[in-house]
């Protein structure tokens, strides 16, 4: 029996470059997309914005954007729901997409196709969470992987034991195989650019905010951004508004805009 | 610097060590007379330039050629060392035994009370020796008051006393100790001349990972301490190696619960806590009958365990979960169903009993389809396929989720 596939949480970086092919199984049936970092992609988990639909003949093509890049996904044959709940979401809305890739080989040039199977709306603090959980498990990969190519380890069992994972050993070893090693320092930029970005939406965000207002109290800009951002968090964009000298603390737990 | 007879004592030395190489000699009296090494070290280079032979300069044999009641100057290399602390007497004393080697052959020692603290892979000249015997084969004995000399002093590092990371390993230190977290790859059996069991694993603390080759000493998983191990490099790798010196302590052994739904499906069974996003809910036959005594499900309203026992109805649904690593379904009963949309038993007795469970299908599905849950789940191997059934469940509240987001941004910054 073939097994369910996992959707593999991606950033679009990682999804978009996705330059070769593993097949698996009986008769090779499953087919999976490598990527440069060595993730064997069958299915794929993205969380973003919704930023288009475009209703094509015969075939609906929606727009993802995630922190990066934006990624067109194929409303078709793998779609779960009726198109109907896809009219409910609207352009800029939260949402998370889980798809499958097609992808084949014509004389050496890669194809690639990615159909949505589910994409729903979510808050914003579940895209948030699925968006950073993804660039998070990119973290961790590039940890192990730049300590396996470190360390000389080259045997899957061996590869296993460090990923955790049969599954990830499996893509790295290909990966490794097909192209000699990995390049562990383009996938660290993105990791920062995601938290760059995150860190100066959130900030401009609340200094924004601020501004609005002749004066905030602390508890009043918790209860407005409490879908956005957390309590932790806010409280560090704070204190580093106050440090840049951007806002000030007019009177206990109660901030100004500096003008 | 003013050297009494003795340079004339290795320039004859030298004479016959190198079948009297005029230039060697020049050169070993010119390096001499510029008094900025030693005339020892300045005659070993020379040896080691000219192919000397070692043993001709010092008057000592091959060790092959060394018996029981040989009373003379000895040379070699220390093949391996290990020093142990005992106590005789009420005294604390020191005892260091290991091989002597040199091309031809080798030659155990023990040492009482070393003075000097000798390394593997130290030259050194014993310039009395008495060699013994022990269990029928030559033996050497040695204490403080024999004259000792390290000629050349060991390229290996002895880093018996130092705390080390694996980022901090070099090829041919010995002696050392590190803490990490010790993976088991497998074994081999018969391996080299001793027919030695080779078990293999990966070891990886915060800074890096390292191969382990184990030779006899079987790996246990988890966090642990290993102490007299040594660094072999082979075809550019490193590897952590394990004798039977060697010791391995397991601080704390693998974790009860696995880290994700793939590990556990490649056991036979187990328990994985988690987080996962609900991507379908099965719920067309919802409802299954349980025995009241031991609580697994009948079939055709008897239990086979218990026949006596009525059976009782109670709510089951299937999940399709996916963690990343593995998208199983997985199947949730009554009570946890009901704390995830607030229910009370009864009302679902009443539901069940009515045949009215779409409406709390209905209210799963508006609290958990595609929803992010922690979930705490058993799973084991089955005849057909691998079974996993729920033991806690619940959906992660915004707060929890901007908790966690927080988190993990700070740990990425």
């Amino acid at each position: 029996m073939i097994e369910r596939e996992p959707a593999q949480r991606v950033l679009s970086p990682e999804l978009l470059g996705i330059d070769e092919i593993v097949t698996s199984g009986e008769d090779k049936a499953v087919k999976y997309g490598l990527s440069e970092m060595g993730l064997l992609i069958n299915r794929f988990m993205l969380a973003g914005q919704f930023t288009s639909r475009n209703d094509e003949e015969k075939q609906t093509v929606v727009k993802v954007r995630d922190s990066l890049n934006e990624v067109f996904l194929y409303v078709g044959q793998f779609y779960d729901y009726s198109l109907e709940l896809l009219d409910e979401i609207e352009e800029g809305n939260d949402i998370i997409a889980i798809g499958k890739i097609s992808i084949s080989n014509n004389q050496g040039y890669i194809s690639k196709r990615f159909y949505a199977e589910k994409i729903f709306k979510v808050t914003s603090a579940e895209r948030k969470y699925a968006e950073i959980s993804s660039a998070y498990f990119l973290h961790k990969r590039i940890i192990n992987v730049s300590r396996i190519i470190s360390s000389g380890i080259r045997e899957r069992d061996e590869i296993s034991k460090i990923m955790e994972s049969e599954r990830l050993a499996r893509g790295i070893e290909e990966r490794l195989q097909r192209k000699g090693s990995i390049d562990v320092e383009k996938f660290r930029a993105i990791v920062e650019s995601v938290v760059a970005k995150s860190n100066t939406g959130n900030r401009d965000l609340v200094l924004q905010l601020i501004k609005d207002f002749r004066e905030i109290s602390y508890e009043e800009l918790n209860e407005r951004l409490s879908e956005k951002i957390g309590a932790e968090e806010l409280e560090k964009i704070v204190e580093n508004l106050l440090s840049e000298g951007e806002i000030t603390e007019i009177k206990s737990g109660t901030f100004k805009y500096i003008p | 610097m003013v050297y009494d007879g003795f340079i004339e004592e290795y320039i004859e030395k030298l004479k016959k060590t190198l079948s009297g190489n005029q230039e060697a000699l020049t050169e070993f009296s010119n390096r001499v007379k510029n008094q900025k090494e030693s005339p020892i070290s300045i005659a070993l280079e020379i040896i080691k330039k000219y192919s000397g032979d070692m043993h001709t300069f010092f008057g000592a044999p091959n060790l092959s050629d060394v018996n029981a009641g040989y009373s003379g100057s000895l040379i070699g290399k220390i093949n391996s060392i290990r020093c142990t602390d005992f106590e005789k007497d009420g005294k604390k004393r020191k005892r260091c035994m290991g091989y002597l080697e040199d091309e031809k052959g080798k030659l155990p020692f023990t040492i009482f009370d070393p003075s000097n603290q000798y390394s593997k892979g130290d030259y050194i000249l014993i310039k009395d020796a008495k060699v013994g015997e022990f269990n029928g084969k030559p033996y050497l004995t040695l204490s403080n008051r024999n004259q000792l000399m390290i000629i050349e002093k060991s390229k290996n590092t002895d880093v018996s006393n130092a705390k080390l990371k694996i980022k901090d390993l070099k090829p041919d230190m010995y002696s050392l100790s590190i803490k990490g977290n010790l993976r088991v790859t497998g074994s081999r059996e018969n391996v080299g001349k001793d027919s030695t069991t080779m078990f293999s694993g990966v070891l990886s603390d915060d800074t890096g990972t390292i191969g382990v080759r184990s030779w006899g000493v079987p790996l246990n998983e988890g966090e642990v301490e290993i102490s007299n191990a040594s660094v072999k490099q082979f075809k550019e790798r490193l590897y952590l190696n394990i004798g039977k010196g060697s010791e391995i302590k397991v601080i704390s052994s693998r974790e009860e619960f696995f880290k994700n739904l793939e590990q556990l499906s490649s056991y036979d069974r187990g328990r994985v806590r988690g987080t996962a996003i609900v991507t379908k809910i099965y719920s067309r036959n919802p409802v299954v009958e349980v025995c009241t005594v031991c609580g697994k499900i009948v079939k055709n309203g008897r239990c086979e365990s218990h026949p006596d026992s009525i059976p009782k109805k109670i709510l089951r649904v299937s999940l399709v979960i996916d963690d990343g690593t593995l998208c199983p379904s997985v199947f949730v009963y009554q009570k946890n169903l009901l704390s995830l949309i607030g229910m009370k038993d009864e009302e679902a007795d009443r539901a069940i009993e009515k045949g009215e469970t779409q409406t709390i299908i209905n209210a799963l599905e508006n609290k958990i389809n595609l929803k992010f849950i922690d979930f705490s789940l058993y799973g084991f191997r089955g005849s057909d396929s691998y079974y996993m059934e729920m033991e806690e469940i619940s959906v992660l509240s915004e707060e929890e989720l901007n908790r966690r987001y927080s988190e993990m941004m700070e740990e990425l910054r």
